[in-house]
């Protein structure tokens, strides 16, 4: 087995036949999704696996670039139980933060047993489109939505008050929830058009065969 | 007399007080300085602050000075600074965990335990079906002249497992071939009865938190309803259109995706009525049902099940029923 550096801060190749990515584990010994942990030179990674996170997916289609950095600040939208949050976490490292913003209280409650273990996630139980429920939540280096709702770029505008000049923002779309009759690449197109206005689109990554009818942007507050 | 001199001391000051509620204890200010403070254990912050209205409240009546009050809420991971300057222990993710599980708790309602209950016996209900139809080939391997007179699962939990009696043209089963029928036989009658309690169960919260529906829509369809939508919150606040056809949405995307007919009713096509009227009737007494559940539906919410108005809801519906037959 080989495990070498990306070129992208925090994520490292797992070699062995195979070609999988990974971070360090912030929490040595615990995986609370049932992924692979592997152990080298005292150091433990834990597997991404690109088929449960979109994020890890946009890596492996080769998407440009995935500027986080340890000690990030991020506010993530559409946290869900945590498992994509936790790779956040993971890169951010112990003097990051990841804001998770999550409506749906069923999921917050397995995010929250994560977050007991993870010191540097926040659970925050509020509705995205409405950022006033959560207007404590300092500057950020990055946002990470994943919200699965019609109007995603409308969203990001909403909460790109709390962005950094030159924050950036990765966002997640998937085609059937914004419209079930429409062809995905206008739905895409049109968010795409929509989310210029105030962001440079940096790149984009369509997520088959990880995901269908899905798509990342990774855009820059345009200053 | 000596009160009332008391009172005429203590002056109106003009500068107002501050009152800043933080998740570690509520502080008034005065002209720039502290005139008083609670602080809370960093194990009932956030309960505390969970109930701050209620904390305030108790705060406001002690502070010395009579002055208007101005109220501010500190709050974000940037009062952990503040609260090390002032010697406070306090984690604001910590906090959040907390004040989190706090939200999660009071966000609970009886509705979703009828969400519970409702999936729960639709899975007991297919396990029934498929152990029924199962032990009936089985047991009729033995016994087939008695399976064959035998039409209802509780006239056959009855029977199975029996010795046989007279010709037969089934197989000759021994002593142990016999027995293991015969327990599942057990195991099938334990879930009949387990259906009944659930079934009971339903009925008695269902009256409990939605009375109006339950009496409109019946207990078990009205339950597939809230389950439906996700909560009695979600459905009050959908529109009868919607309700007329949930438990339809694969019939929806459907007609959405490729232009097939629309959906006329989802699990309101098992309401007792549907049964008084022809096929072709059904989408209009659907929509009938719809909008009378509908406005059950709201009422039990916004009244929290007390106001009663179901039998003007069914009265409506049973003339508007006359006319389609
Ligand atoms: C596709 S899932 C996110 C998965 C997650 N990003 C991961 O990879 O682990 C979408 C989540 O967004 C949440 N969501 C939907 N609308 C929301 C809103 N308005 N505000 C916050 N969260 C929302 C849903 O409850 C759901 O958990």
């Amino acid at each position: 087995m080989k495990i070498t550096k990306s070129k992208f801060e925090g994520i490292y190749w797992i070699e062995n036949g195979k070609k999988k990515i990974a971070t360090i584990n912030l929490v040595p010994g615990y995986a609370p999704f049932g992924e692979q942990l592997i152990k080298m030179n005292d150091v433990e990674y834990r597997v991404w696996n690109p088929h449960r996170s979109k994020w890890a997916a946009a890596i492996m289609k080769g998407i440009k670039e995935f500027p986080l950095k340890k000690g990030d600040k991020v506010l993530y939208l559409g946290a869900a139980s945590g498992q994509s949050a936790s790779y956040i976490s993971d890169i951010v490292g112990k003097d990051g933060k990841v804001f998770c913003v999550e409506i749906a209280p069923r999921v917050m409650r397995d995010l929250i047993f994560v977050a007991e273990k993870k010191e540097n996630m926040i659970p925050i139980l509020a509705d995205a489109t409405n950022p006033k429920e959560y207007e404590f939540v300092e500057k950020v280096d990055f946002i990470f939505q994943d919200v699965a709702m019609p109007n995603q770029a409308e969203i990001l505008k909403r909460n790109s008050k709390f962005l950094k000049k030159n924050g950036h923002a990765m966002i997640a779309v998937k085609s059937r929830s914004v419209d079930v009759s429409a062809k995905p690449s206008e739905i895409f197109a049109k968010i795409e058009k929509s989310l210029k206005e105030k962001f440079e689109i940096i790149d984009k990554k369509r997520l088959e065969p990880y995901e269908m009818d899905h798509i990342v942007f990774l855009v820059r507050q345009k200053g | 007399m000596r009160r009332q001199r008391k009172k005429k001391q203590k002056k109106i000051e003009k500068e107002p007080v501050i009152i800043k509620v933080a998740p570690f204890g509520i502080f008034a200010f005065h002209k720039g300085k502290l005139v008083k403070k609670e602080l809370w254990k960093e194990k009932d912050a956030a309960g505390n602050f969970f109930k701050r209205d209620e904390m305030l409240k108790e705060f406001k009546s002690k502070i010395p000075i009579r002055a208007k009050q101005e109220i501010e809420t500190l709050f974000g991971p940037e009062i952990e600074k503040f609260a090390k300057k002032n010697g406070i222990k306090f984690n604001f993710q910590k906090f959040m965990i907390e004040f989190t599980k706090l939200k999660i708790k009071a966000g609970f309602s009886k509705d979703k335990l009828i969400i519970q209950s409702i999936n729960m016996l639709e899975e007991l209900n297919k396990v029934i079906n498929i152990l029924y139809e199962k032990l009936r080939e089985w047991y009729g391997t033995y016994w087939p002249e008695k399976v064959e007179q035998v039409k209802t699962i509780e006239e056959f939990i009855r029977i199975v497992g029996m010795k046989r009696e007279g010709q037969s043209m089934g197989f000759d089963f021994e002593e142990e071939d016999l027995e293991i029928v015969k327990s599942f036989g057990e195991e099938l009658k334990s879930l009949l009865s387990l259906r009944e309690k659930i079934s009971h169960y339903i009925e008695k919260i269902m009256t409990e938190t939605a009375p109006n529906l339950t009496k409109v829509a019946g207990p078990i369809i009205g339950a597939k309803l809230i389950a439906i939508a996700g909560g009695l919150d979600k459905l009050a606040k959908m529109p009868s259109s919607t309700i007329q056809v949930l438990g339809a949405e694969k019939a929806l995307f459907r007609h959405i995706r490729r232009g097939t007919k629309p959906p006329k009713y989802g699990v309101l096509l098992s309401h007792d009525l549907m049964r008084k009227v022809k096929q072709k009737n059904r989408g209009k007494l659907a929509r009938i049902l719809a909008s009378k559940i509908s406005i059950a539906t709201r009422v039990d919410y916004y009244s929290k099940g007390r106001d009663i108005i179901w039998k003007g809801l069914i009265e409506d519906i049973n003339k508007k029923l006359e006319k389609l037959q």
